[in-house]
């Protein structure tokens, strides 16, 4: 399982080199790669359903209980057959589809990783690596839905996804790993045996509301849906690939993964089941609102993503069944109309459906293809999606608790759906006359032979609906362990759920001519943009960068003394909660150590110090300066430093002589504060020097143990041979800090004749 | 002079600061030399200090004997110096380069080029 992952990824770095040399074909070439998935799971299916769940365990950090563990069983191949499969088609149908577009490769490049990470996911049996992969998906999808760059739309759309998937996904991450706490394991397979322990754990609530949240926005549920119509701004295979098949089932794929913990509690079935619900609803109305055909099957797709919520929340035995039913008839379709479309527009270069009709004769096998996924879409019999309808109504109906609301909320849904259906195929292929004044032509085959395979699957699912029974069986099994066999049979007899079934078709029809016969009154409905989610996103976007300009411009506001006194003051602060422990310290003048010219150094000093800071004149200043420095140097004597003091009086008199040097050509000396402001200035600094001295008094009242010092004093002279100590730790015992400190200095100057070489160039000025 | 050095220090740091705090760009260098006066003299003044023994091993010993400096806060401030120092310079020739192309002296004129819209 490793392998085939890393492969994908593999072949994802090498796209673009066998794109450069495989052209127009590379999109077969590249399809070589799911399609040998595809039949590595056929295999693995046999083993699966002759044995029961595998588990392939791999470590990679031990000691967190992270793995690459894989594990295969229904659930997980229902899904690794819909990405390998649907990824056949597509990448074939995409090599054609994306002819001529510029920088196909990096299409290519983001589309094999997305399948690779997508594959991961559905296999993931530790949490952490599901959701490593489940953000790969996130990241992949967000260079798929930007591919067309140049738009600031698109971009726009792309960074909304991302913005909301990521956004979910942290949701996610913070969610699971509570899940691991309560659960003691990071491992899947342990986490959905732990049964109550992780039940009576106190995070299991939170573990599951986040883990929840993170789910909906990567399944588009209310109010999180927006972002899906909008990320139709990707080319079409990425369509029907990621946003209708695969990637935005990555949230129902994990609600199902884990139903088997969380079925039974509270909150999950309420939950789930009112957002499905709502989300089904708001999906299917806005839907036959739209008038372009990608956006159709989009709000269409938020609709089934809403109804395969719901049918979790539902969480009984048939209800679970219905699921895996729905998810499988519903990428059959729904992929299938995602690539027609792509095909018509493609062919007409339009995706209005106001302005196409009647393309059957000119594109019969598109338009058969069509045709079929359209009735499974309306759940006509005998198509696998009327078996999908029969199960749903059949779930909705044994509800114990609000049956009948929920059983009418599908029922005006199916409507429609067979509405959007209609819609779909038959103003497209059939209908009245083309406005388009294009010729149209069918296309090539590897274009229509993937939606016409999956319209003929839809077909003969229905028929042959045993062939696909145990791999069902199995993956409702996964979501529920209780859940008995599964056979899917096309005819229950004359039931409630064939009544209600017929009436949705009826009335879905109707819808479908309502809409079709008052195309005008149709496009005068319009919804207010205030009370759109998407409202509230554009909102928070932009309140979120308004605030940080606002945050910016009073923090990073370009005045060096405002940063300094915020500082000086963080630190005066911090200083004085860390020194009310300490008493003021005692001056005792010790006596016996008395010496006036101590005094009067240190009060020279001070006396300088005090000019140079009230100098008008940038000279005066400067000597005074020079004054202070040269006392520094005296002290150094005083002390025992004879190095330091020679240091200082050469440096000091660098200074002062680059100084002037350079500075008596300046202006008058500027003053700018005045009175008030000053006297601020005062007390900060006045602040800061008493604490400073206070620190530097507290510090030396306490005795010092440095046992560095006795190791100098003895080793300088056996190991570094010199009788001056301190040249001794610079030159031998600390020589690489030496160095380092050569090239900081090279650096100021070569950053000196830099900026003496560039202010020649310009005004002629010889330092 | 332990009994001065606390002051001088405490001073010199509140001079630094109060030069730093004004708008003139020479003020700024000249706030930060003293600044860094007074860290040198903390950093020398905090790891004790010996009156008059520096550490210089005599002829024929092998070894230092008590009393003497400690020689490493010495080599640390020499370092500090002599970086110090680096900083100085290249600020020094900055005002210049500065004064010319902005003809100002004036910090808050010179904050405008990464400014937010």
């Amino acid at each position: 399982m490793l392998t085939i992952i890393i492969i994908g990824f593999l072949l994802a770095f090498l796209a673009p080199f066998i794109h450069r040399i495989a052209k127009e074909y590379s999109g077969l070439v590249f399809a070589l790669y799911p399609a040998a998935t595809f039949l590595w799971l056929i295999k693995q299916y046999k083993t699966v359903i002759e044995y029961g769940t595998q588990i392939i365990p791999m470590e990679w950090v031990p000691s967190l209980g992270i793995g690459i563990d894989f594990r295969l069983d229904g659930l997980s191949l229902l899904f690794g057959f819909l990405i390998s499969g649907i990824g056949t088609i597509v990448l074939a149908y995409a090599g054609t589809y994306m002819k001529g577009v510029p920088n196909t490769d990096r299409f290519y490049v983001a589309l094999i990783a997305f399948m690779a990470s997508m594959l991961g996911l559905v296999f993931s049996d530790n949490i952490i690596s599901l959701f490593v992969f489940w953000e790969l998906t996130s990241f992949t999808s967000y260079f798929l839905i930007g591919f067309k760059h140049e738009y600031e739309s698109t971009r726009k759309s792309a960074l909304q996804a991302l913005l909301i998937t990521a956004g979910g996904g942290l949701a996610l991450l913070a969610g699971l790993i509570l899940l691991g706490i309560g659960a003691g394991s990071l491992s899947l397979s342990e986490i959905l045996q732990s049964g109550d322990i992780l039940a009576q754990s106190s995070l299991f609530n939170a573990a599951m509301l986040l883990i929840i949240l993170g789910c909906f926005t990567k399944s588009a549920q209310f109010p999180f849906h927006f972002w899906l119509p909008s990320a139709m701004a990707a080319p079409t295979p990425v369509s029907a690939y990621l946003h209708s098949a695969t990637m935005v089932k990555a949230g129902i794929f994990l609600l199902a993964r884990l139903s088997p913990v969380f079925n039974g509690a509270d909150g999950w079935h309420a939950t789930l089941l009112l957002f499905g619900a709502t989300t089904m609803l708001i999906g299917a109305i806005i839907a036959v609102l739209q008038t372009d055909l990608k956006k159709i099957l989009a709000y269409t797709t938020v609709s089934a993503l809403g109804l395969l919520t719901m049918l979790l929340g539902i969480g009984t035995e048939i209800a679970i069944k219905a699921t895996v039913i729905f998810i499988l008839a519903h990428a059959l379709y729904k992929g299938a109309l995602f690539l027609i479309a792509g095909i018509v527009d493609h062919e007409t270069g339009s995706r209005d459906i106001r302005k196409l009709g009647s393309l059957f004769r000119s594109m019969p096998f598109t338009a058969t293809a069509a045709v079929l996924a359209g009735l499974s879409m309306a759940g006509i019999p005998p198509l696998f999606g009327f078996i999908s309808k029969e199960y749903t109504y059949e779930s909705t109906l044994e509800m114990a608790l609000n049956s009948p609301l929920t059983t009418s909320a599908f029922f005006i849904t199916g409507v429609f759906f067979t509405a959007a259906a209609g819609m779909l195929v038959y103003m497209v292929f059939f209908g009245r006359r083309n406005r388009l004044n294009s010729p149209t032509r069918e296309t090539p085959i590897v274009m229509w032979i993937g939606p016409l395979i999956m319209g003929i699957l839809s077909l003969s699912l229905g028929f042959g609906s045993g062939l696909i029974s145990p791999l069902l069986e199995q993956a409702s099994l996964a979501i529920r362990p209780e859940n008995t066999t599964l056979k899917i049979s096309l005819w229950h007899g004359i039931n409630t759920e064939l009544i209600l079934s017929t009436f949705t078709v009826l009335l879905g029809i109707a819808t479908f001519l309502f809409v079709y016969f008052n195309p005008r009154l149709m496009s005068q409905i319009e919804i207010s943009e205030k009370i759109k989610p998407s409202y509230a996103y554009d909102q928070i976007m932009e309140g979120v960068v308004d605030m940080s300009k606002i945050v910016t411009r009073k923090v990073q506001n370009g005045y060096i003394r405002v940063y300094v006194s915020v500082m000086v003051a963080t630190f005066c602060v911090l200083a004085l909660i860390v020194l009310q422990n300490f008493s003021i310290p005692k001056i005792g003048v010790m006596w016996s150590d008395f010496r006036v010219y101590d005094i009067i150094i240190g009060a020279i000093m001070l006396v300088a110090c005090f000019y140079t800071v009230v100098a008008q004149s940038r000279l005066l200043a400067i000597a005074m300066l020079g004054v202070v420095g040269y006392g520094v140097a005296f002290v150094f004597i005083i002390f025992g430093a004879p190095d330091l003091a020679m240091t200082q009086i050469l440096i000091e008199t660098l200074t002062v002589v680059l100084f002037v040097l350079v500075l008596w050509k300046l202006p008058k000396y500027l003053i700018f504060a005045e009175g008030f402001i000053k006297f601020r200035y005062f007390l900060v600094s006045a602040l800061f020097g008493l604490i400073m001295t206070w620190i530097v008094m507290i510090v030396t009242q306490y005795p010092m143990d440095s046992h560095l010092k006795a190791f100098f004093a003895e080793n300088s002279y056996p190991r570094g041979m010199g009788r001056n100590v301190v040249n001794v730790i610079l030159v031998d015992f600390r020589s690489l800090d030496t160095l380092g400190e050569m090239v900081v200095l090279g650096i100021a100057a070569i950053g000196i004749y830099g900026l003496m070489k560039f202010n020649s160039d310009k005004k002629d000025f010889n330092p | 002079m332990e009994d001065v050095l606390p002051f001088l220090i405490g001073g010199l740091y509140g001079g630094g600061i109060y030069l730093i705090l004004h708008r003139s760009f020479v003020k700024l260098i000249i706030g930060l030399i003293i600044l860094g006066y007074a860290s040198n003299l903390m950093l020398f003044t905090i790891s004790r200090i010996t009156r008059g023994a520096p550490p210089l091993i005599p002829e024929g010993a092998t070894q230092l004997t008590e009393p003497f400096a400690d020689p490493l806060p010495q080599a640390l401030v020499l370092t500090a110096i002599v970086i110090g120092f680096g900083i100085q310079a290249f600020a020094i020739v900055l005002i210049k380069v500065g004064y010319l192309t902005g003809d100002t002296d004036d910090l808050d004129k010179l904050n405008t080029t990464d400014r937010l819209d």
